[in-house]
């Protein structure tokens, strides 16, 4: 089990070293310390710890250090605490005000006191670099998170185009219905009814034979309607066998073996689910090749009256870091649970992919 | 009723508290002098004052520990409210207690022993150090009983270097040029100082408490839940 990792971030080492840096300058005061050293210190860290709590423009930090330059002025080793401002403003990203504030101490400092704020200078900047290098490092991941944002919302738009664009295909089919029920059909069944109606009126007026005429007229007409709505039926459903060849060729382009075992019947699976079905193990087949490399890859399909279930299993090579799901599986897992199905997922000697969609929706 | 007054009447119930501000302070004026400085009992008021700033923040971890503070970020009343009602409800009951203490010393010394207002007016910013001090250490513990614990032991032995609890002069001066750097120090040093008539130097020690309150404060009044 991999123990935990301790990250040292930034902003601990940032506050750790000024700490140093505040304990370094008591330490360098100590052999002058009196009481107006010890107050002159604790108003520089009162000041540094107001930066801290509310964080306003760093360049207000000017003022503080000119106060501390002035007092300096008077309490001579008070200027080593000039080192802390240098130091914030070189972190601060305030090059110009770190060397202003360095310079002075340069004048006000002997030469053993003024290594304090160099040093000072010198760490502040590299920890400045680091700042730099974090914002930007920060700026990709987010550009990065903000990409990958807008590629769900694209994939979430496409689905709900996808959606719409079935319900639109239903209702042109649905119009296509109804323009061969009304083009074949209706005037046949019209022209049968009338006909029969003058059928009883001929035989009311007892003209047998005119009668028989129409009767058959009649039959004709209904004859006619049936082998049209034969044809139409015909015409409406998807043909088994370009689905059936479609399915083989699938398979047989497919980089390694796959054992089919399918049960029920397929025809009593709504054309809408079959060609989800198609789609899902296109994408399965897919990630297989890309990810595994079975010796032996299987398909089951099962279909009854209230569901179909597909699976597909391969033993191929799993590797530990490939256990989130990658974009394909996200998006073939939302177009299954967009009509009631669902997308699961075994992990264990072999790699189960298994799709099962309800029939009692109207498709 | 305002958190003011709430946090005045949680104070005042615990009957600890009523011993700490009215009885204690008046029994510290009869522990003897050592002489050469002001009454033992006057810098013995600083350890007594640092931990009843101590228990006067007891509310303030209660509420956090149970999760008062979440439902009070909820509402409309914003924790500096919170924090300063509590802060300002326990600095009038340390406030009274150094007018008693300080009417007492009064009465049993007399007045030309030293000046009383500018003793008042130290134990005010004494008070108020200690105060946000006390803040300050609670904001580091979860629970209030290992921060009392852990207080009880670090507050005893600040005031016993910082020469509250021991005299000042008789400490080694190396010892006395270390204490510098801690809060309590100032209230001895302060006192020597209104002993020797220094007003520079108490004015110093005025401000340096005063100066240590406001870094504690900054520290401990981070909303923490």
């Amino acid at each position: 089990m991999a123990g935990k990792r301790v990250l040292l971030g930034y902003e601990v080492v940032e506050t750790v070293l000024l700490l140093a840096l505040l304990l370094l300058a008591l330490v360098l005061l100590f052999p002058v310390l009196d009481a107006l050293k010890i107050l002159i210190f604790l108003l520089v860290v009162l000041s540094l710890l107001v930066r801290w709590r509310f964080r306003p423009n760093p360049s207000w930090m000017l003022i503080d250090a000119s106060f501390l330059v002035v007092i300096s002025l008077f309490v001579g080793d008070a200027g080593v605490l000039l080192g802390v401002y240098v130091w914030y403003f070189a972190t601060e990203n305030r090059p110009l005000f770190a060397l202003l504030y360095g310079s002075v101490s340069f004048f006000l400092l002997e030469l053993a006191l003024f290594q304090f704020p160099l040093f000072c200078l010198v760490l502040g900047l590299l920890l400045s670099r680091w700042k730099a290098e974090r914002c930007v490092l920060q700026g990709e991941a987010d550009a990065l998170r903000l990409h990958l944002h807008r590629l769900e919302e694209e994939q979430v738009h496409l689905l709900l185009d996808y959606q719409d664009a079935q319900q639109l295909s239903r209702l042109e089919e649905r119009s296509h219905i109804a323009q061969i029920l009304h083009d074949s059909l209706g005037h046949e069944l019209t022209g049968a009814h009338l006909s029969g109606k003058m059928v009883r009126s001929l035989l009311e007026r007892g003209e047998v034979d005119r009668a028989r005429e129409s009767q058959d007229k009649v039959i004709d007409r209904l004859e006619r309607s049936l082998g049209h709505l034969k044809m139409a039926v015909r015409d409406l459903e998807s043909d088994p066998e370009v689905e059936k060849s479609r399915l083989e060729a699938l398979l047989k382009e497919f980089s390694y073996p796959v054992e089919t075992q399918i049960r029920g019947d397929l025809l009593l699976v709504p054309a809408s689910v079959r060609q989800l079905l198609h789609t899902c193990l296109t994408e399965a087949l897919t990630n297989v090749a890309k990810h595994a490399k079975p010796s032996s890859v299987v398909l089951q399909i099962d279909s009854s009256q209230t569901m179909v279930r597909m699976m597909l299993e391969n033993d191929g090579l799993i590797r530990e870091d490939e256990r989130a799901d990658g974009n394909g599986l996200r998006y073939m897992r939302r177009r299954v649970e967009a009509v009631g199905g669902s997308l699961s997922i075994q992990r264990a000697a072999t790699f189960r992919l298994i799709v099962v969609i309800p029939l009692t929706g109207g498709y | 009723m305002t958190i003011f007054l709430l946090a005045l009447r949680t104070n005042l119930q615990q009957k600890f508290s009523l011993l700490l501000l009215v009885v204690f302070p008046v029994v510290l004026l009869f522990i003897p002098s050592t002489g050469g400085s002001l009454p033992m009992g006057m810098s013995l008021y600083g350890l007594l004052n640092f931990y009843s700033a101590f228990l006067m923040t007891r509310p303030v971890v209660e509420d956090r520990m149970r999760k008062v503070v979440v439902r009070i970020a909820a509402s409309p009343v914003s924790h500096a409210t919170y924090l300063f009602s509590h802060l300002g409800a326990a600095l009038v009951l340390l406030a009274s207690q150094a007018t008693i203490f300080v009417i007492a010393s009064v009465i049993r010394f007399g007045p030309s022993l030293t000046n009383y207002a500018v003793l008042w007016l130290l134990y005010l910013a004494y008070s108020v150090m200690v105060l946000s001090f006390s803040l300050a250490w609670n904001t580091m513990f979860r629970s209030y009983t290992t921060s009392f614990a852990l207080f009880s032991g670090v507050g005893s032995i600040m005031c016993l270097i910082s020469g509250l609890s021991f005299p000042l002069h008789l400490l080694p001066e190396s010892v006395q040029r270390l204490v510098r750097i801690l809060p309590t120090y100032w209230l001895a040093h302060a006192l020597a100082g209104l002993y020797e008539k220094q007003s520079a130097g108490i004015l110093i020690a005025g401000v340096v408490l005063l100066v240590f309150a406001g870094i504690f404060l900054l520290l401990g009044s981070k909303r923490r839940f």
